[in-house]
């Protein structure tokens, strides 16, 4: 799997990226809304890990925006809030899921087999 | 009362100064406060004014408001988060539920100057609160943001660390300096809070300072940065006679110049400077890079106790508005005359 990584703090990027390599994953990281606009032109992705609190950037506002321009990818949403506002705000501007911070391998793992599952079923889908 | 207080008001009678202002008095309350601000107020500046919006805005937490009229007082303690912009006490025959009233059988100068002083005493007090409150909502909210961070990454890496290949060696080492550079991050966050918390609650008096000791010791701390720009330094050739807090002074202008070497363009030259006029010197730092676009300036010099309410990244220029208006200065910043940014403080002169 391709992942775009959305984050402004530099290191929680590079581990995310370095766990997404031993899982066998590929990714490239953004730190601002306006690199991962440029990435998503260029790439095709098969997930989103967004970051909610971008610096001076509202996570939410660029999900909305993200869902709204209809990417194949879906996209997870990065929490430092393990808020049920926080999930159900996500979840109604149309996030796969949130992953809460600081994550495990395993969080991550779960992550990773409910997008393969999604991309299964999608593929399937008739059009 | 609490020690910054103490601190703090002795020094107002020592140097720091209030100004008081006088708005609609009739000619008896005015004689008479002019005088109460003459005996109880020596060096503090006392200055007549015909209209509310003359009062500068910009002072207005440590000067004291003498109105005619309780009307007035409403439009003056507009209630900005909950608190009265001033001290303010009103000289006449109309009683106010919001402020101090004084009737004219009572407008004698040794008598005022207590009325004033406790009205600057009781201002104080209501501002100290709500910094202190404000502290605590930011260390609460905006620092254990900041903090979580770092930690996330220490543990999100130790967990990644179990389960890469042993010869993975590049991978290892850009775990390893992830934790060293989280580490560091954390010890920065935590040293700097609890400097600027311990030196809230439990202020030093200001004294005498060698500034050019100071700004050399934070040259010092600076020599990395400053070689790798390959930045230049012009320093005055003398200083002022000031009051601060030197160990509080080296963290200012550590802030101060780290970002004039940041954002002063390549080979950055950066200027300190100094001016004097009316009991304070205004010192400062100008660079020659882009200055500080018009959507970044509101936010420049945030109060550390309003952090946690404010999308404002950064603590730098925070802890110095906190550090120098604990020494009784103001600081400020403004786009240097042939382009460049410009930022300064002020602090009272030595008496």
């Amino acid at each position: 799997m391709n992942i775009l990584i959305i984050d402004d703090k530099p290191n929680l990027a590079r581990v995310t990226a370095v766990a997404l390599r031993t899982m066998g994953c590929q990714s490239s990281t953004a730190g601002t809304t306006a690199d991962a606009t440029r990435l998503l032109k260029q790439q095709k992705f098969d997930a989103v890990f967004l970051d909610l609190n971008l610096n001076g950037e509202n996570g939410f506002l660029f999900l909305s925006h993200l869902v709204a321009q209809s990417i194949r990818a879906p996209v997870i949403l990065f929490t430092a809030h393990p808020l049920v506002e926080v999930a159900d705000e996500a979840k109604r501007r149309g996030a796969f899921d949130c992953l809460i911070k600081p994550f495990t391998l395993d969080d991550l793992r779960h992550q990773l087999s409910r997008i393969e599952e999604y991309h299964k079923l999608t593929a399937n889908k008739p059009v | 009362m609490s020690s910054s207080l103490t601190s703090s008001l002795s020094q107002s009678d020592d140097g720091i100064s209030h100004d008081i202002y006088l708005l609609g008095l009739p000619a008896p309350a005015l004689v008479a406060a002019q005088e109460a601000a003459r005996l109880g107020f020596p060096h503090g500046q006392v200055k007549i004014v015909g209209a509310i919006n003359e009062i500068e805005a910009g002072n207005c937490e440590r000067c004291l408001v003498v109105l005619g009229h309780p009307d007035s007082a409403a439009t003056l303690t507009a209630h900005a988060s909950g608190s009265p912009q001033c001290a303010v006490v009103v000289l006449g025959p109309h009683q106010s539920d919001l402020t101090e009233t004084v009737p004219p059988e009572e407008w004698n100068p040794p008598l005022l100057v207590r009325v004033f002083k406790s009205a600057l005493l009781e201002h104080e007090l209501l501002r100290e609160n709500i910094r202190l409150r404000g502290d605590l909502k930011t260390v609460a909210r905006r620092v254990s943001h900041d903090l979580r961070t770092p930690i996330g990454c220490i543990y999100t890496t130790s967990d990644v660390f179990k389960e890469l290949p042993p010869g993975d060696a590049e991978s290892i080492a850009s775990m390893a300096s992830i934790i060293k550079e989280s580490a560091a991050e954390i010890s920065l966050i935590v040293d700097r809070v609890s400097f600027i918390l311990k030196a809230s609650a439990d202020p030093i008096t200001p004294s005498r300072v060698d500034m050019g000791g100071v700004l050399a010791t934070a040259c010092r701390q600076l020599e990395a940065e400053i070689q790798l720009a390959k930045a230049k330094i012009d320093l005055p050739s003398s200083w002022p006679e000031v009051s601060g807090v030197s160990s509080w002074l080296a963290v200012v202008w550590t802030n101060l110049l780290k970002n004039a070497i940041q954002h002063g363009g390549p080979s950055a030259r950066v200027q300190v400077e100094w001016k004097s006029g009316n009991g304070y010197c205004q010192f400062s730092v100008r660079d020659h890079g882009h200055g500080v676009s018009a959507d970044h300036l509101a936010g420049l010099f945030s109060p550390f106790d309003q952090m946690h309410a404010l999308h404002v990244h950064g603590l730098g220029l925070s802890f110095v508005q906190r550090l120098i208006f604990l020494q009784g200065g103001r600081c400020g910043y403004e786009e240097a005359v042939d382009g460049g940014a410009r930022f300064y403080f002020t602090l009272p002169v030595v008496r």
